[in-house]
């Protein structure tokens, strides 16, 4: 009912590794109204034990970078309206930050992240376009080494389904529908210094049409996102 | 003390850092994934001295579906709405915490965890 068994791969793109998944129908007896297909909560599978070490030609000042506090909420989403480069619009509808960033992922992402030494930070917002139908969550994991970072980047980017982030359902406020049960998202990632950058995106209504334009928004929010991160945690100023 | 949570919900994620910071020794329970029985939402209800109708998420897909908007608000019809909340869990309002002295609270401000907490 729920995982990658029926996941049926879509598209792909290179450093982000953008699949569009479905789980196809879910019989309606699927519990959580996450992105499609949902994270479970409980691993079915022994987490592989994947470990990532620093490439020999680390940059010298990557314990000065380290030291210095992860990137906080309101400097990767200083803003509520946001325009990207292409002219399009969104609007920020929620923003989520923990320290707890097992209650935010999948099980087995939150197995593979207990394997290492930790996420520090884990902050999400939810973003929709100007039209309100699609729904995009943002999430910037931030690691206390960098070898965990690039582990749970390499784990994502082979299995976006097992290791994800859970996406934010719309506060009501937001008057926007909660994306229903199995329908299709879009999961990419890219990595910075110390964090992963993940971005699930969906139609509201759950419609699977419209792919291209899905792809563009999350990946433009996705991008907009990861350059406030590397701005700040390449030295800029928190 | 439990907290009943869905991840996807901000305001979850926000009780279960304060609980965090503040010490708490709680449980979670991903009540979409682990779905609480009649029995179970009935002494919930009785713990937070409310109704079925008053943590019932009216805005969502699946209340509209049932047209939970026309059902009666009284005694008759709690049942219907607590069956209604045990098939369709998104429904529950959340984040739900069950506190220590036997109360509960729905917990989607600080102040209300706070609540809890000292409870």
């Amino acid at each position: 009912m729920i995982g990658g068994a029926a996941a049926v791969v879509l598209i792909g793109a290179v450093a982000a590794g953008a699949v569009l998944y479905t789980n196809g129908d879910d019989g309606g007896g699927r519990a959580a109204p996450l992105s499609a297909p949902a994270p479970s909560s409980t691993a079915a599978e022994p987490v592989p034990s994947a470990t990532a070490s620093l490439p020999s030609d680390a940059p010298a000042a990557l314990p000065s970078l380290l030291a210095r506090p992860v990137i906080r909420p309101e400097r990767a989403f200083p803003e509520k309206s946001v325009r990207l480069k292409d002219g399009s619009r969104y609007q920020r509808v929620d923003l989520a930050t923990t320290t707890s960033c097992a209650r935010g992922m999948s099980a087995g992402l939150a197995a593979l992240v207990d394997q290492g030494e930790g996420c520090l930070r884990l902050t999400s917002a939810l973003f929709t376009d100007a039209e309100r139908r699609s729904q995009i969550t943002v999430t910037v994991a931030s690691f206390r080494r960098v070898e965990d970072a690039s582990t749970v980047f390499a784990m994502a980017s082979m299995d976006p389904v097992t290791y994800q982030v859970v996406s934010l359902d719309p506060p009501p406020e937001a008057g926007l529908p909660t994306v229903p049960p199995g329908s299709a998202g879009l999961f990419e990632r890219l990595m910075t210094v110390r964090s992963v950058v993940f971005a699930n995106g969906q139609w509201g209504d759950g419609a699977e049409t419209g792919e291209a334009a899905l792809t563009r928004q999350t990946q433009g929010l996705l991008q907009y996102v990861n350059d406030h991160v590397v701005a700040y945690e390449q030295g800029g100023r928190g | 003390m439990e907290i009943w949570i869905n991840p996807a919900c901000s305001k979850c994620r926000s009780a279960v850092s304060l609980l965090d910071a503040e010490g708490a020794d709680y449980t979670v329970r991903r009540y979409l994934e682990d779905v609480p029985s009649e029995d179970e939402i009935r002494a919930v209800l009785d713990r937070l001295g409310l109704e079925p109708w008053d943590i019932t998420r009216t805005r969502e897909a699946a209340a509209k579906e049932l047209g939970l908007g026309e059902w009666a608000r009284d005694a008759g019809a709690r049942d219907r709405w607590i069956t209604a909340l045990a098939e369709h869990p998104g429904l529950i309002q959340r984040p739900i915490i069950t506190a220590d002295d036997g109360t509960a609270v729905v917990a989607r401000t600080e102040e209300a965890v706070r609540d809890a907490l000292s409870r």
